[in-house]
């Protein structure tokens, strides 16, 4: 029997799918890792390490892969009073956790007049619940060894912030997720694949994403959700192919399923049967005169590499760049290249990254917040005016599905900051902010600025070239 | 290099204020250009309404199926849906299920808007967006330019107390019949040199002693504001000082006409507009919210500030008030429902009430028994809420609703388990589940029907506008006689209420969609709200998916598990083995 570790709770959360192929497959089954994900793990390695290198730590001596001797060593350290052990080892018959450190705390326990709590070192800007479970997750076992569970655990942030929580208030979410997977390891059939916007980094992508495809799942469709696959499937309807040709007569015949929800699965169904987006009827809303924006950063260091624009916001349109070479060049760099535009163009975005930005700045430096009422988020734009062949969570996977290009044909935008990193990276950063620009561009004219059918009327269909339809697959 | 720019709270308001206006303009922009079936799974849309005709100065519209947010009120646009600056603008009015047609009003600020409609032609019902935001920047800066109002909200004060005064309360207090949590937390707000904070959970007689705590002060010449978020909040806490001082002089600042205003006049309550008011000097009581009263002429200060529902108030609302007073009294409860934010992933802190932030800073009185909940709901609550501090009042410990057994929903009606889980499994995505709806009219019918229980002592709760409308037609279509008595709506619209029996539908049954969007459903304030407005029994009506939600952000996910341990509690009947055994 294979043991629950925490990177499975971690996984968990993310996709019980994922938890499920980590439970039951060798490590060699998995994707290799590209090499900014490996850039990006160097980095945790040694941010992990310097946070650990300023506290007087201890570190259970065992032979490798070998966890009774390491529980045990740990056990010794823990009953020795050890202000802090790093990588200590705690394991019962079905559990296994490697906690980043165990901190020493006044309290009785079995141990005598102290106990223990769990703190993870994460590279992450703020908390999040897969964190936090697995911090539970190896604080039940911690309760095992001393007797008693502790009161808080900690995750120390990437600003080098610890951020503490009750334990308690965290528990039973924690033990549901222990008895899901111990579900999922008997039988990982319990947990289907359904494609959602993490398929695109997971190392199991080539497992179950063909999985999808072959079935024809009604995960493929745009806007479907678990509830309503499971609904369909209960009443027949198990392919996208069935579903474009569904029409039940009353709510009974549609599993109560909400009847406009159902017409639009329909017809997201029918677009992928047709490999083509179909633009929606919807209100004018003219964008014009705009300007693209967009933006390369390192989400680790919490900084922009580099912005882009695109005046007028056309294929053909201008394109100007500027990196940041320091995080205090930031506001100087993007205000440059804004100041040079008409000054009540739009500003078009793709998502939220530009205006969080933009919002700390502002207040930082008590500069004027009208630019944030210039902007538009294009991905939502683009989103909900057309019911697409395939769900599209990411830029890429509207590029790849409405326009027919490769996304990635100059890199793939995790890779910016290990660009930055290298000699000459500022072309290829300089070369991604164009490509995006100019395919954000080609979007909004593909999708947006298509004139809107009359009510009533067929809706615009669009030809496409290339593989459509085959988002994140 | 890591950054992270450290903001005063005084910037990270600022800040949530700019955020809120601004999000809500731009998702007002952005619904504005979406197609009209992805405005309409919004429910902020109605498509397909066919006008019937003009009847009794409103205007009606058939409407098949109603799954909207739109309440009586709220400001429409009728048009094609595309191009909606050719809309026509009216007000939403009452929506009868049972008929399938809605009413819409003239707006009263644009009576000369033409209505062009056709009787038999179908229409498109948008919502109209509102004008935005107050004073509330100015506030915020003046707030913090005051030294004592910034340390206090910075929490770096020490709250004293004339204690002579606390000694006098607490007789004054005991004398009118408060217990002894009551008169302690009462006895604290009238001695205070600053500000005292007072926790009510349900039922705990929170507001009576905010009207005797007011009473006292006013009887001592001091004049009071008394302020809520909402005009329904302050007109509910001047009634309560009404009926504790029959002869105080008070005051209702409000500047269009709204509802209770005859029922302030019956109570003696003047109505005044705020700009003309002329206020007397000392022994008054002067109730407004926090706008209504920053609009009274600058140079009229109050000796004391005294908020109610400040668990719903948010802190840049408070500050206008604060602002004309320098002793300020909160009667709140952080547990119960929390202020509404349009931003998501707003700022915690900032986006707080103000009285969880000074709860946080400077503790509070908590009001320690319910006389209204029994024993068996009262353990769920203080258990699952209160971490077992609440307590039932011996009056109300042992009651029961009443209860003729021989039904086939026995089982879940059973008095002697305060809370039960009615199961119903289902996987309904979205704010909508049939399932649910038609279990509860089954519960609605035999509790009126069977056991007596009056139709105005029931109350059915969702968090979703759209189940409510669900609901609301279930329980039509049963044709329970005094059924339109029966109380359907959202905890946003039950709170301060209390009924005999009160059903709950949780309503979502996709577990996943919570990861993503926040599982709304699970909210524990909401939650404590719904059950608690039970004084004999409350059933929740759910899907088991419903509680497998696991959200992503901390908080989401505390409150997850919050109600994981709850359901754990719970007496759990499956529904379909209930239906199967008749």
């Amino acid at each position: 029997m294979r043991r629950l570790v925490g990177t499975h709770v971690y996984s968990y959360v993310k996709c019980p799918r994922l938890a499920a192929l980590d439970l039951h497959l060798p490590r060699s089954e998995r994707r290799p890792p590209h090499p900014w994900e490996e850039f990006a793990a160097r980095r945790g390695r040694e941010f992990e390490a310097a946070y650990v290198q300023r506290l007087p730590v201890r570190v259970p001596v065992y032979p490798e892969r070998d966890f009774e001797a390491g529980a045990a060593a740990t056990l010794a350290l823990l009953r020795e009073g050890a202000p802090w052990i790093h990588q200590g080892v705690l394991a019962s018959d079905d559990r296994l956790g490697l906690p980043d450190l165990l901190r020493k705390v006044p309290g009785a326990s079995d141990l005598g007049d102290h106990h223990y709590e769990v703190v993870d070192v994460k590279t992450s800007g703020r908390a999040r619940a897969d964190q936090i479970l697995q911090v539970v997750f190896y604080a039940e076992l911690l309760a095992a060894v001393q007797g008693r569970l502790p009161t808080h655990g900690g995750l120390v942030l990437k600003d080098g912030r610890e951020e503490r929580f009750p334990i308690a208030d965290f528990l039973a979410a924690q033990r549901e997720v222990v008895e899901e997977l111990r579900r999922l390891r008997e039988d990982p059939e319990l947990a289907r694949p359904f494609l959602q916007a993490a398929c695109a980094s997971c190392h199991h992508d080539r497992r179950c994403l063909p999985e999808l495809q072959r079935r024809d799942d009604l995960s493929l469709v745009q806007h479907m959700s678990h509830g309503a696959r499971a609904i369909l499937e209960r009443l027949g309807c198990r392919t996208t192919a069935e579903l474009a040709a569904f029409e039940p007569d009353g709510a009974r015949a549609r599993g109560n399923l909400d009847a406009t929800l159902l017409r639009r699965l329909r017809r997201a169904a029918q677009a992928r049967q047709r490999g083509a987006p179909v633009v929606e009827p919807r209100p004018r809303s003219p964008l014009d005169p705009a300007a693209i924006v967009h933006l390369l950063a390192d989400p680790f260091a919490d900084r922009v590499l580099a912005f882009g624009v695109l005046y007028p916001a056309r294929e053909d349109g201008t394109f100007r760049w500027a990196p940041a070479p320091t995080a205090a060049a930031e506001w100087e760099v993007f205000r440059a290249l804004v100041d040079a535009l008409p000054a009540r163009a739009a500003l078009l975005h793709f998502g939220d990254a530009l205006p969080r930005w933009c919002e700390t700045h502002t207040f930082a430096r008590d500069a004027e917040a009208a630019i944030e009422a210039r902007f538009v988020d294009l991905g939502q734009r683009l989103r909900t005016a057309a019911v697409y062949p395939a769900p599209v969570f990411g830029l890429a996977d509207l590029v790849r599905t409405a326009l027919g290009r490769d996304p990635l044909r100059a890199g793939h935008p995790g890779a910016a900051a290990m660009w930055a990193a290298e000699p000459g990276g500022e072309a290829r950063l300089q070369a991604k902010l164009e490509h995006d620009l100019r395919d954000l561009a080609a979007l909004k004219a593909a999708i947006l600025d298509v004139a809107a059918p009359a009510p009533g009327s067929p809706a615009a269909s669009l030809p496409v070239t290339g593989a459509a339809g085959e988002a994140a697959c | 290099m890591i950054r992270r720019v450290q903001l005063s709270l005084e910037q990270r308001l600022l800040r949530f204020l700019a955020r809120e206006e601004r999000d809500e303009q731009r998702s007002q922009r952005e619904l504005r250009a979406q197609p009209v079936e992805a405005r309409v799974l919004d429910g902020e849309c109605i498509q397909g309404a066919a006008f019937r005709g003009e009847r009794a100065g409103a205007f009606v519209f058939a409407v098949d199926d109603n799954g909207s947010k739109f309440r009586p009120g709220d400001p429409v646009l009728v048009g094609d849906g595309i191009d909606l600056d050719a809309g026509m603008p009216l007000v939403c009015g009452d929506f009868d299920a049972a008929r399938g047609e809605l009413r819409l009003e003239r707006d009263p600020y644009q009576r000369d808007a033409e209505v062009p409609l056709l009787p038999g032609a179908s229409y498109v019902i948008d919502r109209r967006p509102l004008g935005l935001q107050g004073r509330l920047r100015e506030a915020v800066r003046a707030a913090f330019a005051d030294p004592l109002l910034a340390l206090v909200l910075a929490g770096d004060h020490e709250p004293q107390r004339d204690e002579p005064r606390h000694a006098r309360a607490v007789q004054r207090l005991a004398a009118v019949g408060l217990n002894p949590a009551q008169v302690a937390a009462g006895a604290a707000a009238i001695a205070t040199q600053s500000l005292a904070l007072v926790q009510g959970p349900p039922g705990t007689g929170k507001t009576r002693l905010l009207a005797e705590v007011v009473a006292a002060l006013c009887g001592a010449g001091c004049r009071i504001a008394v302020c809520a978020y909402t005009h329904r909040a302050v007109d509910n806490a001047l009634l309560a000082i009404r009926r504790a001082a029959a002869d105080l002089p008070i005051v209702k600042l409000a500047s269009s006409s709204g509802d209770g205003r005859d029922e302030l006049r019956a109570a003696s309550v003047q109505v005044l507009d705020a700009r003309r008011a002329r206020l007397a000097d000392k022994g008054v009581v002067v109730g407004g919210t926090c706008f209504q009263i920053a609009k009274l002429h600058e140079s009229y200060r109050f000796h004391y500030a005294v908020f109610d529902e400040a668990g719903q108030l948010p802190i840049p609302h408070a500050l206008p008030g604060m602002l004309r007073a320098s002793r300020w009294l909160f009667f709140g409860d952080h547990h119960q429902l929390p202020p509404v934010v349009t931003t998501a992933g707003a700022d915690p802190e900032a986006a707080a009430s103000i009285f969880a932030h000074l709860h946080t800073r400077f503790g509070s009185h908590l009001l320690d028994t319910t006389y209204r909940m029994n024993a068996g709901v009262c353990e769920v609550v203080s258990r699952a809420f209160y971490g077992q501090r609440l307590r039932p009042a011996a009056a109300a410990a042992g009651r029961r609703m009443p209860f003729v057994p021989g039904g086939r929903l026995d089982e879940v009606l059973d008095p002697e388990h305060g809370v039960v889980w009615l199961r119903i499994d289902h996987d309904q995505p979205g704010s909508r589940s049939l399932e649910e709806a038609h279990a509860v009219a089954d519960l609605v019918e035999d509790l009126v029907v069977r056991h007596g229980v009056p139709p105005a002592e029931v109350a059915v709760i969702a968090p979703f506008r759209a189940q409510v409308r669900l609901l609301r037609s279930a329980i039509q279509h049963k044709a329970i006689r005094g059924a339109e008595a029966v109380v359907v709506d959202t905890v946003e619209r039950i709170q301060g209420q209390e009924r005999e029996v009160v059903l709950v539908s949780l309503t979502a049954g996709d577990p996943h969609s919570g990861r993503v969007r926040g599982a709304f459903h699970l909210s524990t304030n909401r939650l404590n709200v719904a059950l608690s407005r039970a004084r004999t029994k409350a059933v929740l009506v759910a899907s088991g998916a419903a509680f497998r939600a696991l959200p992503h952000d901390p908080e989401g996910l505390r409150m997850a598990s919050c109600c994981k341990e709850l359901r754990d509690r719970l007496v759990c009947i499956d529904l379909s083995r209930l239906y199967a055994a008749h």
